[in-house]
């Protein structure tokens, strides 16, 4: 499993394992703003002039995300014309993320959202965001949870979230092992946040 | 220079204005973006 | 088992056995859509107009030249991988090599195939040989590899950018 900025994803090739031909290219990458996990692409015709395509990728359907493609077993995942997969069939709830204030619980403005950080893998998700906070030179990288909100405006931090932040990609990436993750969270029944 | 001269040169500019800008229209109209979702769309309002 | 390579033997003579006359001579090959398999020789012509002699034609693939079977005559392409390898858009040299996972793995630069069967052996990328069970396809964008065993896995990210880390 890889850590790679979701904007990273955009432009990328959509390949075919079955017949090594490129099908797409990667034109919005789109995740559960509260479980976190990628629901999939919407995608661009290959060519640079050529549209957008009618139907998206449901992550679902993804082989696997490397640094220069995203793969799919056969070419059909994208050239369906069946029902739009479950999860991307009303995009128009679906917010942009990069340019959001992050605001914390107790209502401080801790920076903006520059890139929402994506694990890949069997299941793929977004594991965290990458700030950038007014006056500092660089970023910080914080946890998904499910206590976050994102409304396309603004992420609000839950309070525990603030001691999780950290600023370097490496550190941020040992770091969520011990963080529990908006997976583990899902397992859970409550979904309470575990005390360290 | 007589004015059909002026009269083809602003064509041309014209022309140029148009063409670029219909690349960046086309340019912009692919690029993405990273969209949450929200699948259970009901309490956020 | 004799074997030989993509650009050793570009442009050798493809001679008729029962009139020794000159068929044309290799000017590429059309491969299955695996990219194991040589299924014809592109011999004369281009485009619409490109003659292919089939695998099963050759009766020996010699050093100096092709030999056709007697009665084997050359074909006009029909089928969409036979144009797609007569107009170059799938060729196996100079096809981009992309791993199962999504990274790409250099460029092919030669390919060795056997030439008693026409099976293609391995390639021959810039990056260092593929063997030919490794491919999955060879499409207009890339040839598909599985990843090679443990021992030769590489864990590098090739993006240029911030090492990202490995997660256990």
């Amino acid at each position: 499993m890889n850590l790679v900025r979701a904007s990273e994803l955009i432009g990328l090739p959509v390949v075919s394992i079955a017949s090594g031909e490129a099908l797409a290219d990667v034109r919005d990458v789109v995740y559960d703003g509260e479980s976190h996990r990628l629901v999939g692409f919407t995608l661009n015709k290959r060519g640079l002039l050529a549209g957008r395509m009618k139907h998206p990728l449901a992550a679902g359907s993804v082989a696997a995300i490397g640094a220069d493609a995203v793969m799919i077993d056969t070419d059909s995942a994208v050239t369906d014309s069946g029902d739009a997969p479950t999860g991307l069939d009303d995009l128009g709830s679906a917010r942009p993320v990069l340019g959001n204030r992050v605001l914390s619980a107790d209502g401080s403005d801790l920076g903006e959202v520059v890139a929402v950080i994506v694990a890949t893998g069997d299941r793929p998700r977004a594991v965290g965001y990458e700030l950038k906070a007014h006056g500092r030179a660089d970023t910080a990288f914080v946890p998904s949870s499910k206590r976050m909100a994102v409304s396309g405006e603004n992420l609000v931090l839950p309070a525990e979230a603030t001691a999780f932040v950290h600023y370097d990609l490496a550190g941020f990436g040992a770091a969520i092992g011990s963080y529990p993750s908006s997976e583990q969270e899902n397992e859970d029944v409550d979904g309470h946040i575990h005390q360290r | 220079m007589s004015a059909l001269w002026w009269l083809v040169l602003l064509a041309i500019v014209i022309l140029v204005v148009v063409a670029v800008g219909g690349l960046l229209a086309i340019r912009a109209r692919r690029s993405g973006s990273v969209l949450a979702a929200r699948p259970s769309d009901r309490s956020d309002r | 088992m004799s074997m030989d390579t993509f650009t050793n033997v570009e442009r050798r003579p493809v001679i008729a056995a029962d009139s020794a006359e000159s068929i044309g001579s290799v000017q590429g090959f059309v491969l299955d859509v695996g990219g194991r398999q040589i299924e014809a020789i592109h011999v004369d012509g281009r485009g619409k107009r490109a003659n292919l002699l089939p695998w099963a034609s050759v009766s020996a693939f010699g050093a100096d030249a092709v030999m056709a079977a007697p009665g084997a005559t050359a074909s006009t392409v029909e089928l969409d991988h036979q144009k797609a390898a007569v107009s170059g858009d799938v060729s196996l040299i100079g096809a981009r090599v992309l791993s199962v996972d999504g990274r790409e793995r250099g460029t092919v630069t030669d390919a060795e195939f056997d030439t008693a069967t026409g099976a293609i052996l391995r390639a021959i990328t810039d990056e260092g040989p593929v063997e030919a069970n490794r491919f999955r396809s060879l499409g207009s964008y890339a040839l598909v590899v599985s990843d090679p065993g443990p021992g030769e896995q590489r864990t590098t990210e090739q993006t240029g950018r911030e090492p990202a880390p490995e997660r256990r």
